[in-house]
């Protein structure tokens, strides 16, 4: 296996990492966001109450 | 009277160099093979169906194009000016679909629509970091097969392609063949569906052999449940389609499909999910199934670089289940042993096989035990980490091609 | 007194049971059918008390099915 190939494939796994990992704090972040702005209402048991 | 030119499918095999008869006789026979296994569910009939009779009819019915060569009336796959093409177009029945859909990646991105549609992310947004954590080892095969098939002696550009055969992901596959090794799309592409299928086969072995009986049947507790609105999951769509299309704009036909595939879910337009639900879903997937069948025509499939196709193939998909699993294992750890290894699998990210894989193999051993929300969620993330990863391979292509 | 859960969203395939009836934990007490697959939904032992759904409905994931005592 050459040297650039395993070089060049962990650096796309590094960079992907990041992204995803990213994109998961993204979420929790986001999450974070919406439900600071929505105004309170009692939490439904499911998914689809009031939707 | 010349039999020979009269029925013209048999009387081309005696004018045709005998490896390329043979090789049409047997893509005949594996044609109806694979029409048979797709009826008897063994592999995924919606594309096998297609797939095997376009794959027969284009070896059977062969003719004399002109006095010197033979062709078909079903596709060029290799025409590639404007007045071939145009000329094409009116020839060769297919060759609409083929040039206006399939080349240009739309009919894979239509079937990533579908998928979109069908998706649900709740899981992914409920539990974020265990589904990119798992997904993340799910890749290992999409990363390892790169170096791996170099040392087979294949391009840069044909590696990266077999490589995402590991991602687990029909339409991906299709798009970054297409992009990084179009001259053996057509082989890479059939026999990752191929696998891709098989896979429902193969990876309830995988689980039985890496995960012990007595951790397969784990319930996992999990925290407060917060649900996770519709506007929320909407936000996410918006919101990640245009983060990924900023960093990977390569990867925005696949990206965007997806995300608005979902966002329509989520939006509660009836109209436009029962549309992509009934109607572009199985549209892109028939002609999906038909084309590449029709592609497989002898002299396409005789190349030599196929067997390291297979291969390689092979090892992708193998070693991103083992990935997926080692992931599993992870979390396993890191949680105390409140989670369930076989989640892990569920990381490869062929929605929805391999989460309803692991949620069988739960079952199987505790039937009270239900998994299958966060292998969705697993499994979903695994679809964006692969597009993820499919887009630096093209992205990068201009480094190595 | 507890809840039924339902798995996954999905389609009420089954309701294998009815109010007022007497379940142990191995009863199978609903399928839900989601991504061509069949989830059959257990409960603990007790006495069915509601029953919120009816078969052909779409449900939610952990949307409520029935309500046991």
């Amino acid at each position: 296996m050459d040297d650039f190939s395993i070089s060049f494939a962990i650096q796309a796994y590094f960079f992907t990492f990041v992204i995803s990992l990213g994109m998961a704090v993204l979420i929790k972040l986001m999450l974070w966001v919406i439900r600071r702005l929505t105004p309170k209402t009692p939490q439904p048991a499911s998914d689809t109450a009031g939707e | 009277m010349d039999l020979a030119l009269i029925f013209q499918g048999i009387g081309t095999m005696f004018y045709q160099e005998s490896n390329i008869v043979i090789a049409r006789i047997m893509l005949i026979i594996i044609g109806i093979v694979l029409v048979w296994l797709g009826k008897r569910n063994t592999l995924e009939p919606l594309i096998m169906i297609p797939m095997g009779f376009g794959m027969a009819a284009v070896n059977a019915g062969v003719l004399f194009m002109t006095s010197t060569t033979t062709g078909t009336l079903f596709v060029d796959p290799l025409v590639a000016d404007t007045n071939g093409i145009m000329d094409g177009l009116q020839v060769y029945f297919l060759q609409p679909i083929y040039t206006l859909t399939f080349s240009n990646s739309l009919i894979a991105c239509l079937v990533f629509m579908g998928i979109g549609v069908l998706a649900d992310v709740g899981s992914l947004l409920r539990y974020p970091f265990t589904s990119m954590f798992i997904a993340l080892f799910a890749e290992l095969g999409t990363i390892a097969a790169l170096p791996i098939g170099r040392a087979m002696g294949l391009s840069y550009g044909e590696s990266a392609a077999i490589a995402v055969v590991g991602g687990a992901d029909g339409p991906m596959v299709l798009f970054s063949s297409m992009m990084l090794a179009p001259e053996m799309f057509v082989p890479i592409t059939v026999i990752a569906y191929l696998y891709l299928s098989l896979t429902y086969a193969g990876y309830p072995f995988l689980i039985r052999a890496t995960v012990p009986r007595e951790i397969r049947g784990n319930v996992v507790k999990l925290t407060k449940k917060t649900g996770i609105t519709s506007g929320e999951k909407l936000a996410f769509d918006v919101i990640a389609c245009v983060v990924l299309c900023l960093l990977l704009p390569v990867a925005a036909p696949l990206f965007m499909s997806f995300f608005l595939g979902n966002a329509i879910k989520e939006s509660g337009i009836i109209k436009y999910t029962k549309m992509l639900e009934d109607v572009v879903l199985y549209w892109s997937t028939f002609f999906l199934g038909l084309l590449l069948g029709v592609l497989c025509d002898a002299s396409t499939i005789l190349n030599p670089k196929v067997l390291p196709v297979l291969i390689l193939g092979m090892i992708a998909l193998g070693l991103s289940g083992i990935g997926g699993i080692i992931g599993g294992f992870l979390v396993y750890f890191i949680n105390n042993k409140n989670f369930n290894p076989t989640i892990g699998i569920a990381g490869v990210s062929c929605v929805p096989t391999t989460a309803k894989i692991a949620q069988h193999e739960v079952v199987k051993v505790n039937k009270r035990a239900s998994i299958i929300q966060i292998a969705m969620g697993a499994n979903l993330s695994g679809v964006i980490t692969s597009a993820i990863i499919t887009g630096i391979y093209v992205s990068m292509r201009g480094y190595f091609m | 007194m507890t809840e039924v859960l339902s798995p996954m969203a999905g389609r009420v395939q089954e309701i294998n049971v009815k109010v007022g009836q007497m379940i142990t934990e191995d009863d199978e007490l609903f399928i839900v059918e989601a991504l061509k697959m069949e989830n059959v939904v257990y409960g603990d032992p007790g006495v069915v008390k509601e029953i919120l759904v009816t078969v052909g409905q779409e449900v939610e994931e952990d949307q409520v099915l029935a309500i046991i005592e």
